[in-house]
């Protein structure tokens, strides 16, 4: 190992069940590539936005599975991880202008949901902390608004379904709802849609054709240079 | 604490419309539970599988939180299936600690359930909390031209551990009936099944069924069935005979007797005149 790492306390961690020794307060994602992984698939944001990065988790001597985002949650000594790079699910279509807002048209698309048994594991496999039970639950009794409102923070990571003993697929479920009460229950947003006129009547084109012109060193400078909301 | 379940808050909105409405005109709140969830519905307690009574246990323990504030442990539901489902549970577990204790260790992110909870309906609110007689004084409307079939169907009554009164020969919903000055019209199929869930996998056989059960209550008279049930109310109305008569909930005849018009819906109404008219 490298010098740098000489007075870090090491920590031993199990990558798919092969043992590796790594510097204590990385990431799983850092303490990952730090044994030799490179990262194709599984990645995106490193911020904890993208929900690209599911690792699911068991601790030495505990019995319970836990889940988390790579990026996000540090190693812990005996650790012993997988990624679950990607949640297989159909996405099914639909054209969200032919639908109705009801929770009769979710069950349709998603009849699974029905199925449901209040198990809670979804809400205990989220790295969001999303109540994602009761918003499942909501979507059965048809409350769309109290639906997209607890699931608005999903990062479609794909853990909770993973745990779905009903085999509901969640991160869809909850993308068709947020579609649905942004386009028929949520209050419009006037300022957007008057934003939206003036974009479309080429108030912006001028600026945006003097950006595109720009060399990347005047994009960094401008960069730098940017007014930072306090 | 009253459990809505989800049927009422979709496809019988009026019924807990209507419920909310006479109960406060009887001095008896209903305060939803914060929190809940499906209840699991009937056909999971068949099984004797643990997963399948962790949605009503949860339910249950939401009730134990509420109900140590407001310090109640009744817990009101409305809907028949919701009633047994719930009811059914509660029995199980309060039957069998070895079981409870193994889903209050697979719930461990909640409460223990203690088993201290009181599952009842809302018509035994109305009979042994009300009384009938406090109901006739709030009745504003003469009712004798309504003349009402009862129908339980299966899951008030249904297995006799939870019934709410004779499995075999209830009389609740008619001693209701009549105190709401209507007539009670009890017939032979008032506790037949309306073929229940067939609806999903045979129209056919829910459409005969109700079919025959309005045609029954019609022979003995009645103008009008009235149920307790958001699957019954349904199949019941979607009998294959093109003019039977019209199935309502047991709270939507009570909110005509009691004056309370606004809480009723378009099509109830319309029932209601079209009785009146037609005598
Ligand atoms: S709700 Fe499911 S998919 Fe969304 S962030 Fe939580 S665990 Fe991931
Ligand atoms: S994991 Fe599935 S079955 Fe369990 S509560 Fe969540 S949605 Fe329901
Ligand atoms: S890489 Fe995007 S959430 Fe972890």
């Amino acid at each position: 190992m490298g010098e740098h790492v000489k007075n870090v306390k090491m920590v031993k961690i199990y990558i798919m069940g092969k043992e590796y020794e790594v510097p204590e307060g990385l990431t799983i994602m850092k303490a990952m590539e730090y044994a030799g992984y490179r990262f194709i698939r599984g990645i995106g944001c490193r911020g904890g936005f993208c929900g690209a990065c599911s690792t699911i988790y068991r601790m030495k001597n505990d019995y319970r599975l836990y889940t988390g985002l790579a990026c996000q949650t540090t190693v812990q000594d005996g650790m012993y991880l997988v990624q679950i790079p990607f949640t297989p699910a159909e996405k099914p279509k639909y054209n969200v202008d032919e639908l109705k807002p009801t929770g009769t048209t979710i069950l349709s698309i998603f009849p699974e949901i029905a199925r449901c048994v209040a198990c809670n594991a979804c809400t205990k496999a989220c790295p969001q902390n999303l109540q994602v039970m009761d918003a499942i639950q909501a979507i059965k009794r048809g409350d769309l608004a109290k639906a997209a409102e607890l699931c608005f923070d999903c990062i479609s990571c794909g853990l909770c379904t993973i745990r779905c003993p009903a085999e509901i697929i969640h991160y869809h479920a909850f993308q068709l709802v947020r579609r649905l009460y942004g386009k028929y229950i949520a209050k419009k947003a006037k300022h957007l849609e008057e934003r939206v006129k003036e974009i479309l009547q080429g108030k912006y084109d001028e600026e945006l054709e003097k950006l595109a012109k720009m060399t990347i060193d005047e994009w960094k400078k401008l960069y730098e240079e940017r007014d930072i909301e306090k | 604490m009253y459990f809505p379940g989800c049927a009422l808050k979709s496809t019988a909105e009026d019924y807990e419309k209507t419920a909310i409405a006479v109960a406060e005109k009887l001095g008896v709140e209903l305060l939803e539970l914060e929190r809940w969830n499906c209840c699991g519905v009937v056909f999971n307690v068949a099984a004797d599988a643990v997963m399948h009574h962790i949605a009503a246990v949860r339910d249950l323990i939401r009730a134990q939180e509420m109900g140590r504030k407001l310090n109640d442990n009744r817990l009101v539901t409305i809907c028949s299936m919701c009633y047994s489902t719930l009811k059914r549970v509660n029995q199980i577990v309060k039957d069998d600690p070895e079981k409870l204790r193994n889903i209050n260790e697979f719930m461990d992110e909640e409460e223990d359930y203690e088993g201290n909870i009181e599952v009842i309906h809302l018509l035994q609110v109305f009979k042994d909390l009300v009384g009938y007689d406090k109901i006739k004084e709030k009745v504003s409307r003469r009712m004798e031209k309504i003349k009402a079939a009862p129908f339980y169907g299966c899951a008030l009554l249904r297995p006799k551990e939870v019934s709410i009164d004779d499995p075999e020969d209830p009389k609740i919903m008619e001693e209701l009936i009549e105190a709401l000055g209507a007539e009670a019209v009890k017939f032979p199929y008032e506790i037949k099944c309306c073929s229940s869930y067939n609806v999903i996998y045979d129209r056919k056989i829910t459409e005969e069924t109700a079919a025959e059960i309005q045609r029954a209550a019609e022979r003995w008279g009645a103008n009008i069935i009235v149920t307790t049930c958001p699957l019954c109310h349904y199949n019941l109305n979607t009998s294959k005979r093109k003019n039977g008569i019209p199935t309502i909930y047991f709270t939507e005849l009570m909110a005509y007797a009691f004056g309370l018009e606004e809480t009723l819906s378009p099509e109830t109404l319309k029932i209601f005149n079209k009785i009146l008219e037609e005598i």
